[in-house]
Parts: C-alpha cells; structure tokens; sequence
C-alpha cells in the first residue's frame, strides 16, 4: 500500500464517520475493526494492531486535546499502555 | 411466583400431586438403605433410576409434598435424551416436548441472524426439546414410582449426617417424628441451597456474577414455531437482551436481564412483571390476551465444590456446581451427573465393577463443570454485557451479522455438548490412532445403521463395536458371562466405518453412559477384553 492509498483510507474513514454522526460513530469504528480484522486473516496481527491503537491514549493526553502526530511512538512500549 | 390469590402450586396447566409422608409402620421398618438419595428433584430421581436399572435399590428423602414448583428449567438437550432412553423412559418426553433446532436473533427490532444447530438424518434426537421441569419431574416419577427397588419418603428432611462404621447415619425428620437410616452410600441431590454441603462444611467456590434476570411465563394463543428468539437491544428493554422460547400448552418463557438501576424487590412485584412482559409482546406484535402463570428471578454464577465426592457422600447436580443460565447446562449437566454416578455406583455395588471406578466420578464431572463454566461465562458476556466495552463489540457484531457470516458465528450461542473425559482414569490413556471418530473420553457418534440408529445396538452395559466380522467372533469367545458386554459387528467398508475412521479390525469400547473407554485401529481381544477389566478397575486388571 502507497502513501497515497493510506491517504485514501484515512480520508475515507474521516468520510465514514462524520457521516454516520457521533452517535454512532464508535459502533461505526467497532464494525470496521472486526470486518479488517477478518479482513487480515491472521489473528495475531489483527491482536497486536488491537494493542497498537490504544498507545499514547493515557490520561493526559486525552483524544481530541492531543496532536497524536506530533509524539514519536515507540512500539516497544505499547503492550504496557493501560 | 404466582399472580396474587394463587398459591406457589396452583397452574394454569399443570396438577401437582400431593404426596403423603411415609407410614410410621413403614418407615420404621426401613432404617437401612445401600442408597439414600437426598433430593426427589429431576438429578434425584434420574440417580435412583439409573441404579434400579443396575438392580440397587435406594430411597429418595424428600422434605417438599409435591414436586418443584414452576416451570423452570425448560431446555432438554440432546445427551440427556441418549439418558433417558438408556433408562427406557424416553417415550413421554418425546411425546409432550417441543424439539427444536433454530434460534433468531434480532438486532434493535431488525432479524440479523437465524442460526441451525447440528441436526441430521444421522440424528435420531433434535438437538433441543422445551419442557417444563415440572413435566420432566412427573414423567421421571411415573418411572420411579412403577420401580420396585425405589422408595420415595415425601415430606421427609434430612436433619443430621454422620460417618458411621458402615457408611452413614442420617438423621430424618418427618410429621411422626425423627428416626435415623444407615445409609451404605449417599448421594447430595438436593440442589443449590444443599443441606448436605452445609452439614459437612463444604463450601462452594467461584464467582457470583453481579447480572440479574427474570423468567416469566405466560399462556397465550400466539403464533409462532418453536424457534428460539433473542432480542438484542430491544425497544422494550433498550440496552438489555430478552429471550423468548415456546412452550408446550400454549406457555411461553419469557427471560429478560435487570438494569442496575431496577432492584430485585420492585422487579419481582407482579404489577412490574406484567408491566415488563406487555412491553415485550408489544414489541414481537402479539395483540391477544395473555394470562400470567408464573414467574421467578435468578442470577449468574459459576460456583463448584472442589470435589464432588467427601467419604461416602456424593455431590450430584446443583448440589455440587451452579452455572449460569445461558446454555441450558444446569439440569442437563445434572442428569448427566446422575447418570455418571447412578451407573458408576451400581456397577460397584453389583459386583461387575471394583470400587476405583468411584474416584472417577469427581474429575469427569467437575471437568464438565469447568468447561460448562468457560463456555457460558462466554455467552453471559455476550447475552448480558457488563461493561461498555463488551456491549459496544457485541453490536458491532451483531450490526454486521446480517451481512457477514463471520460476524454471525460470534453471536451464535455455543451449545450444550457431551464433555470428552480425557484423562479419566474410567478411559483408556491417549485418543487411540485415529485420523476421525470420537475420540477416547468422547460420546460416541450417532449414526444412522439398518433402517434405524447405532445407539439402538449399544447394551446396557459396555458395548465393543467391531468392524469386520472376524474380531467380532474372537472376542465372543475372550469376555466371560460375568462380564456386561455387548459385541456389535457392524460392515466395513459402510458409512459407519467411515463415520468412526474405522478399517477392517478396528474396535470401540463403548461405556454403558456412551462414552468412549478405548478405540484400536487395529484390535486383537485380548486388547479390548484387558480394556474393560482395567476401565471397570477388576482385580487383577493392568492399570
């Protein structure tokens, strides 16, 4: 996949979920994880990817209020992520 | 419960008998039993059958006059008919009970999924029948009371239990007064609030769930097949899940879970039950009217003794264990242990048996326990949700079951099956070189043979299946009349065979509650004769 294509996705997924309105946005964003997870077909990948989402999610730097880009993320401690 | 002015007995359908305390004469006659069973319950009375079938005789205790009031447990699974037919009982469950194999589970008002549990011509059982626990109590009695080994003492407590020199004392209360019964053994069948447990200071261990539900039934001209419905996320209930079943004479069961916010005690009042139960009719579009017969509350647990067995006292049913209610496991996994014990126990006391085979009981039927527990903690959590993360998974595969069939499997109820005892010591060590067929430990694999069903073939007692004539023939003359062996010789190259993995010379040594004891690719008798003086702890066996 290209840069290009991932930009397609994201913009996509952004589409996606202004669409369906913020009262169904996080059902919305359950259903696409499990259909790319099935998507995947290897269920190891799909777990760590399921670990991997939830780094840099901690209390002070609550969703929204942070620029996710903006932090360097070392895969090595995402596992200890609460 | 009942509606107001109804007594706990007082049916819509159903006539409960009323049954008098023993004659003093008699009783007083009777203060031995090689069996005491506490417990007149469905466990109870399937224990006392399944030792009349091995010739013991028992006495059933009972403090109640009737038998449990309510409906129930409703659902009958397939391995507890293989039970019943084994006990040759099985003709008026067929008869009354509603079989079934489809379940429908609806997403916010919309059908997202239909679901077919395993059926087939190969099937001689469906794999589900709905009934009423007091039906199942009335047909098991109908067999009890025609037994000439089984005595049954109603209205009779077990007030104190000791260990004696011969086994064990019970003190028994009833109107006349106390008397004490020398038991050879006992077996614990009085259900989850087990007086038995508590005397001999067990405890159950586990976790209680916080999940609350309440079952109601109702009798209404409504028209639908007997298939199962789950409502998720219903109108009438936004949030929670309600399950509806059918039911024989006209009743339907109606299950739904409590909101934390609902308390047990405004829950339970009967204005808040009709009130809950005309929401959901509204919702599946019954207009008619409906009586209220019955209703009760119940909530969640996965408790266990840590061993079913303490001295000359077995634990058998809710006594020993408390599961959760989705799955259908707490009454047949109950018969099931009553099976287990009831022929374990006669072959014992009969003499075909050594007493080893005892030690057994425990560690297959706890195992069935535990795995009963991962199964319906699985489905609680799918059923109930407790937390907002496994709500919000469980939408999303419900919203996405109606398009992709992988979604569904997640919303698709596991059901109950037979447990596979590997590792009992009353199997043969392994799984036996086999690239299909039930493996050792398993239930054997129904099939259809000559117009009618394998199961048909199986004795009474252990039973060698025998592909190809020619082991058949040895093995008639290697088992001696003492032993309780049935020889089935069944074609090979067939569909059987080909069911089983089986080549010409292969064997299976089937016990007498269906399970696998030892399976050979290729048999000799000596084998399969060793076989079962080692699985039935003889002396002299190779262990």
């Amino acid at each position: 996949m290209t840069d290009r294509d991932i930009e397609a996705v994201y913009e996509a997924i952004a589409t996606q979920i202004d669409k369906v309105g913020p009262a169904n946005a996080e059902l919305y964003l359950a259903k696409l994880a499990l259909l790319l997870a099935n998507e995947i077909g290897d269920h190891r990948r799909a777990l760590k990817c399921v670990t991997d989402a939830s780094a840099s999610l901690t209390e002070d730097t609550a969703p929204g209020t942070a620029d996710a880009g903006s932090h360097h993320r070392n895969p090595s401690t995402a596992g200890e992520q609460k | 419960m009942r509606p107001e002015g109804r007594s706990e007995t007082d049916s819509l359908y159903f006539k409960y008998p009323h049954f008098t305390a023993p004659e003093k004469a008699v009783r007083d006659a009777g203060t031995q039993a090689r069996v005491a069973i506490v417990g007149a319950g469905p466990v109870g009375m399937t224990a006392a059958l399944a030792l009349a079938k091995e010739g013991i005789p028992s006495i059933i205790f009972d403090n109640k006059s009737t038998f449990n009031d309510g409906s129930r447990a409703i659902c009958v699974a397939r391995p507890s008919y293989y039970i019943l037919e084994s006990l040759g009982i099985a003709a008026p469950f067929i008869e009354k009970a509603l079989g079934w194999t489809t379940g429908r589970s609806f997403f916010r008002g919309r059908q997202i999924l239909e679901f077919h549990m395993p059926d087939s011509e190969d099937e001689k059982f469906r794999p589900m029948y709905n009934l009423q626990q007091q039906f199942i109590e009335a047909f098991l009695w109908q067999a009890v009371a025609a037994s000439d080994l089984i005595e049954t003492r109603w209205q009779s407590s077990v007030e104190g239990i000791e260990d004696s020199e011969s086994g064990v004392r019970l003190t028994i209360k009833d109107p006349e007064g106390d008397y004490t019964v020398e038991a050879e053994w006992v077996l614990a069948c009085d259900g989850a609030r087990s007086g038995i447990r508590s005397k001999r200071g067990l405890r159950l261990q586990g976790e209680n769930f916080e999940g609350r539900y309440v079952i109601a039934d109702v009798q209404m001209d409504h028209d639908y097949p007997t298939i199962r419905r789950a409502l998720f996320d219903p109108a009438c209930r936004p949030g929670g899940t309600v399950l509806i079943h059918r039911q024989p004479d006209n009743i339907w069961r109606i299950d739904y879970q409590l909101e934390d916010h609902e308390t047990t005690e405004d829950a339970i009042r009967e204005s808040t039950v009709r009130d809950s139960v005309q929401a959901v009719l509204d919702e599946i579009g019954h207009k008619g009217r409906w009586e209220l017969e019955w209703w009760s509350v119940y909530s969640a647990n996965t408790l266990a003794l840590d061993d079913y067995r303490d001295g000359r006292v077995f634990f058998v049913g809710d006594s020993a264990h408390i599961v959760p209610i989705f799955g259908v496991r707490g009454l047949n996994n109950g018969l099931a242990d009553a099976a287990n014990i009831g022929w374990k126990l006669g072959w014992v006391l009969n003499g075909k048996a050594g007493e080893a085979l005892l030690d057994s009981y425990s560690p297959e039927r706890r195992g069935a326990t535990l795995d009963v527990f991962a199964n319906a903690s699985k489905s609680a959590r799918f059923m109930t949700p407790n937390s907002h993360g496994w709500r919000l998974m469980r939408d999303a595969a419900l919203s996405l079951a109606l398009d992709h069939p992988f979604a569904g499997a997640l919303a698709n109820p596991r059901q109950m099956t037979a447990y596979t005892y590997s590792d009992s010591p009353a199997v043969m060590p392994g799984t036996g070189q086999f690239d299909t067929g039930p493996t050792i430990g398993a239930v054997f694999q129904e099939t259809a043979v000559d117009g009618g069903f394998l199961s048909e073939k199986l004795g009474s007692g252990f039973t060698v299946l025998c592909f190809g004539d020619d082991l058949a023939g040895q093995l008639g003359a290697s088992f001696s009349d003492a032993d309780d062996i049935t020889i089935v010789a069944l074609p090979c190259p067939s569909p059987v065979a080909e069911t089983y993995g089986a080549e010409p010379g292969s064997s299976y040594l089937i016990r007498p509650d269906g399970h696998v004891a030892g399976r050979w690719k290729s048999a000799d008798a000596a084998t399969v004769v060793d076989a079962y003086r080692a699985v039935t702890f003889q002396k002299g066996a190779r262990q």
